[in-house]
């Protein structure tokens, strides 16, 4: 049984992981390396023509910053399942919803938010127009958490299954295109000069939902008693 | 929910022996159905005006992404009546109705490219409703593979349905955002011939196809599931007994 | 009072169409001590896991206080305490930490101290639990049933692991529960000299 009785369920989760991700090895920091990299190598790619650099910057910082999410997004519940602590979890009385919330949160701090924070650096680098980076900020913050919400999902059903990665990007991908379209156009409506809060808040309300109905939905695939 | 009538239903011994009798009558509506329709929208069916007679293709092409659609949702609905009932033959359902689905999104987007060259000059045109398509493909292909990389066959299914409904939650918030994506970028240009307005000559052959196309995927579907259950319930005494014959 | 807490009936599971075990009809009644007896692979953990409701029957049903645990399982999950094969312990997390957390209560708690004690491990408490030894790993989880104030304990292959202290420690815990009018289902292949066992064994299923 795992209840916390006095403290909040939601933190007492989000606290653990985050010690548990904080002491550990030091994997926590790859996800970010890898997207430093490969950011500043497209331009070796896509020759250093300046103009077009600038059109497609945005957009190829957000499918990196996807990639490099997707990669730790598999590994979520690894650790508690070679352990025996998701057998647990599965067994607690109370409901899934927040303790799976903490670890999402948890999740989404130590791997996704230094993405989101490193992003508008790079694009100083690429170059990217100065007024897009606060934008660009912005929506990848929404945008990366909302890629944790539905990795997650992913990574609930390829649980069991070893060599994960591909298999959960494949099952994900087309469930991300919607994030993906949202968030860039947040930067190119910046560019093209229209409001970029419309698409900021189309994205911000797949947030909502997925918040909403991704733990339920974690949640109903740990009960199902598919992971034997 | 203990309805034992209900419950009948997902008796796979009863399946068989329903679908045993119905498919030669179905089969051969399909033939015909089809038939017809062939004939009448490649032969009958007066020339497009703009597109001459390449404009043919739409005779299997639209069908087949009806179909691919509502194959999935079909897979969805299957996967959740699996899960919430646990009703065996609901998963098998959803199984086969997998690659079949595969199928016919590849024949929708294969039409379409063949369409595109001699009309728009290109194989490939990335506008709202052929992206959605590529991304059905896309989906389908996740909830077949997933399905398949489990070493218990049940814990695959129920990953694949969990798949399939989620799948089936984003697809209109997908298209949707592809749709307003690409009326942003390329204000449109291209427009097929929607339905209601063409002639009727062409219009009633493609109503026809559309038809035989729901019933190909019964049936394609029906005989693929009669497949399965021989093959799971293959320990029983009544596919034992059938099979020896 | 002579109903059953825990019954079973009819209860297995499938793996690839097939049972594997044969049905099991069982009443477990307060102060019961149960032994699932069975060779290597024959479904005990299986047999453990459907108890603990993780993994639903093939066939059959369990009934808590004469009501199906589907039903009641808040209550049913509110009075047992299961301890796995897996140790279920953070690597990075000290003793004294893993064993707040699984068992639910402040850092400061004076019955996990005390728990603590009893297993041996007070030396151990602030060490983290990736430089303890298996045997001790072993020792930290169950501490947790010290802690805890269920009814039914759900241990499978418990003696794994434990040297002969531990051994001793674990039958004395085990004895003293039967005697409060508690629970004890436990999955051994070894065999326990504990007065009074139960036992169900698990027989292969006739094809």
């Amino acid at each position: 049984m795992i209840f916390a009785t006095k403290e909040n369920l939601f933190i007492s989760y989000l606290k653990r992981d985050l010690v548990v991700s904080f002491r550990g090895k030091s994997a926590s920091l790859n996800p970010l390396i890898f997207f430093v990299m490969i950011v500043l190598l497209m331009p070796l790619s896509l020759g250093s023509y300046s103009l077009a650099l600038q059109k497609v910057a945005p957009g190829i910082i957000w499918i990196m910053a996807l990639l490099s999410v997707l990669l730790s997004a598999g590994s979520i519940f690894d650790e508690d399942y070679n352990d025996g602590s998701l057998e647990q979890m599965i067994i607690t009385p109370n409901l899934l919803f927040l303790p799976l919330l903490g670890k999402m949160t948890a999740h989404w701090i130590s791997k996704s938010l230094p993405i989101a924070i490193t992003a508008p650096f790079l694009g100083l680098f690429l170059p990217m127009p100065e007024n897009a980076l606060i934008p660009l900020l912005v929506g990848l913050i929404i945008g990366t958490a909302c890629f944790t919400l539905l990795g997650s999902i992913g990574a609930a059903l390829t649980v069991p299954t070893k060599d994960k990665s591909f298999l959960l990007a494949l099952i994900i991908l087309p469930l991300y295109v919607p994030i993906i379209i949202f968030g860039s156009s947040v930067i190119y409506y910046m560019a093209d000069g229209m409001n970029w809060r419309y698409p900021l808040a189309a994205l911000s309300s797949i947030f909502c939902i997925l918040v909403v109905l991704s733990p339920l939905a974690i949640s109903g695939i740990f009960r199902s008693s598919m992971i034997e | 929910m203990q309805w034992t009538w209900f419950h009948k239903f997902a008796s796979p011994k009863w399946f068989y022996q329903i679908t045993g009798k119905i498919l030669p009558f179905l089969a051969w509506l399909t033939f015909f159905l089809l038939v017809i329709g062939l004939v009448l929208g490649l032969g009958y069916a007066p020339a497009d005006a703009k597109q001459g007679n390449s404009f043919r293709i739409i005779y299997i092409h639209v069908p087949s992404n009806f179909l691919a659609l509502a194959g999935y949702f079909l897979m969805a609905i299957a996967g959740a009546i699996g899960l919430i009932w646990r009703i065996k033959l609901a998963f098998w359902v959803m199984k086969c109705a997998a690659p079949i689905g595969v199928v016919f999104t590849l024949v929708g987007l294969l039409t379409g490219s063949l369409w595109g060259k001699p009309t728009w000059g290109s194989f490939w045109v990335w506008d709202a409703r052929g992206t959605s398509m590529l991304i059905l493909l896309f989906l389908y292909v996740g909830v077949y593979s997933l399905g398949r990389s489990f070493h218990n066959a049940n814990s695959g299914e129920k990953a694949s349905a969990f798949l399939a409904i989620v799948g089936t939650v984003n697809i209109p918030i997908i298209y949707k955002s592809v749709d307003w994506w690409f009326t942003l970028h390329q204000p449109a240009t291209i427009k097929f011939t929607s339905a209601p307005s063409m002639h009727p000559d062409m219009f009633y052959p493609l109503l026809i196809m559309i038809v035989g196309f729901y019933l190909l995927y019964a049936v394609v579907l029906m005989l693929a599931v009669r497949a399965e259950i021989l093959l799971r319930e293959r320990k029983t005494n009544w596919v034992r007994t059938l099979v020896l014959k | 009072m002579d109903t059953a807490i825990l019954s079973l009936k009819n209860l297995t599971f499938y793996r690839n169409e097939k049972p594997i075990f044969e049905p099991i009809t069982f009443d477990v009644f307060q102060g019961d001590v149960v032994h699932v007896k069975g060779k290597n692979g024959s479904g005990k953990t299986t047999l453990l896991r459907m108890l603990i409701g993780a993994l639903h029957p093939s066939e059959g049903n369990i009934e808590y206080n004469h009501i199906d645990i589907n039903r009641t399982r808040f209550e049913y999950l509110s009075n047992l305490v299961y301890v796995g094969h897996k140790v279920a312990l953070k690597s990075s997390l000290t003793a004294l930490e893993n064993l707040a957390w699984i068992s639910g209560r402040d850092k400061k708690c004076e019955s996990l101290i005390k728990a603590l004690e009893d297993m041996g491990l007070s030396e151990k408490k602030n060490v983290l639990c990736s430089e303890l030894s298996v045997g001790q790993q072993r020792k930290l989880t169950l501490a947790r049933i010290l802690v805890s104030d269920a009814k039914i304990w759900f241990l499978d292959e418990p003696f794994n692991t434990l040297d002969s202290d531990g051994f001793t420690l674990l039958k004395d815990l085990i004895e003293a529960h039967k005697n409060n009018q508690g629970i004890v289902v436990y999955a051994s292949h070894q065999n326990v000299s504990i007065s009074d066992v139960k036992t169900i064994q698990l027989e292969k299923a006739i094809p």
